[in-house]
């Protein structure tokens, strides 16, 4: 392999695309509206890696939203994904590059490839970052919640390059579309002996769409303030008043109240909903990982210094057995279209 | 078939303490249980052995406590156990530890057929670790598996990425990491648990794996650095409604006309 990446020979930024259904799925956009935040403080060009089958004509939309310069990486070894191939292909790639961070999105793909990528590149990995910036020193600030604990975490990769780091979707902001970028964009040549896999995919199949909780514009949520069967009735009650999914908090799925993937927060689904309302929740860092980013909070607790507080635009200080059916009642009396 | 599982010991509780020095998790004194996640790859490494034949060895990276859960594997079933112990391997990030466990596959997994990991753990949180062995390891690798089946040279499976289902074959030796599908872990048998020896788990240190890698272990070996820890800052601008009002109801009606969220029907 090529020279070792340093802290001399590397700069700029470069987002890791994940191609879904021959588009760029959305957490790409959002990564390069973040990297063109960053690049304000750091010297260096934004680029973007597109990998896959088919997928030279995604360069042009990368550019519109923020990339410089587009490497693309296509091949019909790369249709299916396998861990194995793609890592090395990105590997060789970003060696080509130089980039002094690597941004990708924590979906299942990123979340099997980053840490596979970052094992390969013998350099550090902090997942699901809710936060990046760049310190005085020009390192890559990278922000989550600590490792266990109500308490957020900077961490810093002090002397590897790249610094990689995976966000979840739906925490950064894609940038208004630029009509007639600049920029440039081209195919990487790529070694066939990279593309030996140790994977035969045999075949994919798209489950019926179920409604996820990511998707759901309307959500409330059930905390350990209301896990016994009338609080959760409750939940129930309210959501189908006010048209939203219902979602728990971590240890009501401990309990096996709901299914994993109705869990919100750091170890669950991200959300960024319409309305979030979150009955008998706490608050914790973790939780707040996952829907920091709703558009409007509502929080029933009945402790005033709940953390919930503030997080939540609207506060009621109160027992949610009490303020819930009052709540519905005057949905149902004043006759309200929600 | 030779399956090899390797598991962590978490906090059994979500009150855990953050060393302010360090940024790294205090470990000492607390209530610890195996992360739920490797019961669920561990019952999948089981019910392979009982369909196939074979042996599973369970490896843990930890403090001399770890030695519980490897405990509680052997009492579940498993055939070997070797705890991954020594001061050396203290404050280790992803991958620091994916160095260290790659370091004990290479030594006692070289015969190993596969690897399997739990999706992710409860304290850590990254699902970071099974991937970053298989890359040093230069194996092939699965995320999110569901399903196994296995072949003369290589095992079938189902992985579940996001809304998509995917078949494939992997070549031994290969890695795993099991989806946390329902699969309900069987119960350590008490009357193993009670009959194992002293000497069950196998001990192995630094100088039994590579004396010379310290620097790539442990908190020297680790890439990352926690620069510092702090309490969540958040806004507090939020309106403070008495839930003991009693017009609370009406109060959060308003407020979801004020926001759009809601509107009135007119009738007429
Ligand atoms: C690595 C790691 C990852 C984690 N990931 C997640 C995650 O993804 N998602 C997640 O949710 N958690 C996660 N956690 C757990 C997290 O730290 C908290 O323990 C959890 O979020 C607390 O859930 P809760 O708010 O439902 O319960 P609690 O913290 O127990 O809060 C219950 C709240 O209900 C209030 N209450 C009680 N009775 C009433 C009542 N009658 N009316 C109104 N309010 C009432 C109480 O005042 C309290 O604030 C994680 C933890 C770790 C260590």
């Amino acid at each position: 392999m090529a020279e070792p990446l340093t802290k001399s020979n590397t700069s700029g930024i470069c987002v890791i695309a994940e191609v879904e259904h021959q588009t760029l799925h959305p957490v790409t956009l959002e990564l390069l509206g973040k990297a063109v935040d960053l690049a304000k403080k750091l010297p260096g060009p934004i680029s973007c890696l597109i990998y896959g089958h088919d997928v030279a004509s995604l360069g042009q939309w990368a550019l519109s939203f923020g990339a410089q310069q587009v490497l693309v990486l296509d091949h019909r070894e790369l249709a299916a994904f396998r861990t194995d191939i793609m890592a090395s292909v990105l590997h060789e790639a970003i060696h080509d590059l130089k980039p002094a961070v690597v941004l990708i999105g924590a979906t299942p793909i990123g979340r099997s490839l980053a840490p596979r990528l970052a094992g390969l590149l013998e350099t550090g990995l902090t997942a699901d970052c809710t936060e990046l910036d760049i310190s005085d020193h020009g390192d890559l600030i990278q922000r989550r919640p600590a490792w266990g604990g109500n308490i957020m975490a900077d961490i810093v990769t002090q002397n590897h390059r790249p610094q990689m780091a995976s966000v979840r979707p739906k925490i950064f902001t894609p940038i208004p579309e630029i009509a007639n970028p600049n920029g440039s964009i081209r195919r990487f040549a790529l070694d066939p002996d990279l593309l030996l896999s140790g994977i035969n995919v045999l075949s994919r199949t798209e489950e019926p769409m179920t409604t996820s909780i990511s998707d759901a514009s309307r959500i409330v949520v059930a905390g350990l303030g209301v896990a016994d069967e009338t609080g959760l009735e409750l939940v129930h009650a309210l959501a189908k008043r006010l048209n939203a999914a219902v979602a728990y908090t971590r240890p009501l799925i401990e309990r096996g109240i709901g299914n994993y993937t109705h869990q919100i927060g750091l170890s669950g689904r991200t959300v960024a909903p319409d309305l979030l309302v979150a009955c008998g929740v706490s608050g914790s860092v973790q939780f707040a990982a996952g829907m920091g980013k709703s558009k409007h909070i509502i929080a029933i607790n009945s402790d005033p210094d709940a953390e919930i507080f503030t997080l939540a635009h609207v506060g009621v200080v109160g027992d949610c057995y009490s303020v819930i059916p009052q709540w519905i009642d005057a949905l149902d009396q004043g006759d309200y279209h929600v | 078939m030779k399956i090899v599982v390797c598991i962590k010991q978490v906090p059994a509780t979500q009150e855990v303490q953050i060393d302010p020095i360090t940024g790294t998790m205090k470990r000492q004194g607390m209530d610890a249980k195996m992360n739920p996640y490797d019961l669920i790859a561990l019952e999948q490494a089981f019910q392979l052995k009982e369909k196939v034949g074979g042996s599973v060895t369970v490896i843990s990276m930890g403090p001399t406590q770890a030695d519980a859960v490897l405990r509680e594997a052997l009492a579940m079933g498993a055939d070997q156990a070797i705890l991954v112990s020594d001061r050396a391997f203290g404050g280790s990030d992803v991958l620091a530890t994916a160095r260290t466990l790659a370091m004990t596959l290479r030594k006692v997994g070289s015969d190993a057929d596969l690897f399997i990991f739990g999706h992710q753990t409860t304290d850590g949180d990254t699902a970071q670790v099974g991937p970053a062995v298989a890359a040093l390891l230069d194996i092939p690798q699965a995320s999110l598996v569901r399903s196994i089946d296995n072949h003369d040279s290589f095992i079938e499976i189902e992985q579940k990425l996001g809304s998509l289902i995917q078949r494939a074959t992997i070549k031994k030796p290969c890695l795993i990491t099991v989806d946390p599908h329902e699969l309900t872990p069987r119960l350590p048998s008490y009357w193993r648990l009670r009959t194992l020896t002293s000497d069950a788990v196998q001990l192995l240190g630094l100088a039994d794996l590579d004396a010379s890698a310290k620097t790539k272990v442990g908190i020297l070996g680790s890439p990352t650095r926690v620069l510092r820890i702090f309490p969540p800052q958040r806004s507090t601008k939020s309106v403070v409604l008495d839930g003991k009002a009693s017009d609370i109801g009406q109060q959060l009606v308003e407020d979801l006309i004020q926001a759009h969220l809601a509107e009135r029907v007119i009738h007429g």
